[in-house]
């Protein structure tokens, strides 16, 4: 009978934990770089190569459950950095890069620095080699 | 019913625990072990974790892993050494002035020392970070020093003596070195 009643504890203590966890994750929210660039391409000899004409930045919060973590690379790719004194503070956020256009990235941040501090948004391209083909910046307070 | 039931309760147990893991990371990340950079890069390593302001961060902190799936140290799956030829290994890399962008703006200025070492180093297809490295590092950098393959100057002569000009664009048959006498 006691190690019945044990199962059905340990069934329903786990089961809590996943609903606390989960709550958790669905109630609280984590600060993220909403990132929006704008990608245009120029002629350089024979070869098109992407020119970030626009890079505009800001905070905003996401559901932790969602949150946005290291991503594999991307080969091209449009990856974002968030510098702060000095510091690399993203995850690794990339997407593949297909082409001219309006890239919307959402980068989680691996520290989160005090509200109202100002941090450095690079928004670079990256050939199928993983060099840098373009690059812009922004300054943003998050 | 019994083995019925055990199975739920296994069955219930494991979904939880995974559930319950899995949310807990709100998402996995690729934690990059510096171990298994050190490998291959172990003066490198060394130098990073004992001495410098860069002491407290690790590989994946400016280099991120394109390859996650191998781990030298402990499982010697070399299965990665048979990846494409293209498969760019940590090609992915901060530069030194994203962190570090005020040296940018310190090699606009035409009297800073290290300008011309900088452009050069450009000029030439030397990477940025490479340009950096070759002096802020006491390892051994793959840095290959060049040189033009055909050098030209034009050589003008008169009373006051020989001015020796070089020619900035020298590719052979284009720019040959001239002799002019005055």
């Amino acid at each position: 009978m006691i190690k019945k009643s044990l199962k059905y504890i340990i069934l329903v203590l786990l089961v809590a934990m996943m609903v606390v966890v989960l709550t958790h994750g669905y109630l609280n929210t984590g600060k993220v770089v909403k990132v929006t660039a704008t990608i245009e391409e120029v002629t350089v000899g024979e070869h098109k190569i992407p020119d970030i004409t626009d890079v505009d930045a800001g905070a905003d919060r996401i559901r932790l459950i969602s949150y946005p973590k290291d991503v594999p690379p991307n080969f091209p790719g449009v990856y974002v950095h968030v510098i702060c004194a000095s510091n690399r503070i993203e995850h690794w956020t990339s997407v593949p890069y297909t082409g001219p256009g309006t890239y919307n990235i959402t980068a989680g941040l691996r520290f989160i620095p005090s509200d109202g501090t100002k941090v450095r948004v690079i928004v670079a391209v990256t050939d199928e080699k993983g060099n840098r083909i373009a690059m812009n910046t922004t300054d943003t307070v998050i | 019913m019994k083995m019925y039931a055990r199975f739920l309760y296994l069955a219930a147990g494991m979904v939880s625990l995974s559930f319950t893991f899995a949310t807990i990371g709100f998402g996995f990340g690729h934690p990059c072990d510096p171990s298994n950079c050190r490998e291959c890069h172990a003066r490198v390593y060394e130098e990073f974790t004992a001495t410098g302001a860069h002491a407290n961060l690790t590989c994946g902190n400016c280099h991120q892993n394109s390859d996650l799936n191998y781990s030298v140290p402990i499982s010697f799956d070399f299965s990665w050494l048979h990846a494409p030829a293209d498969t760019p290994h940590s090609a992915i890399s901060v530069r030194c002035a994203d962190c570090h962008p005020d040296v940018l703006d310190e090699l606009q200025n035409e009297s800073e020392v290290h300008r011309r070492f900088y452009t050069n180093s450009r000029e030439l297809g030397i990477s940025p970070n490479a340009a950096c490295i070759a002096c802020h590092t006491h390892t051994d950098v793959d840095f290959r020093r060049m040189r033009r393959a055909y050098v030209s100057y034009n050589v003008r002569c008169s009373r006051a003596g020989y001015v020796v000009r070089w020619n900035e664009s020298d590719d052979l048959g284009i720019n040959r070195t001239g002799f002019e006498n005055t």
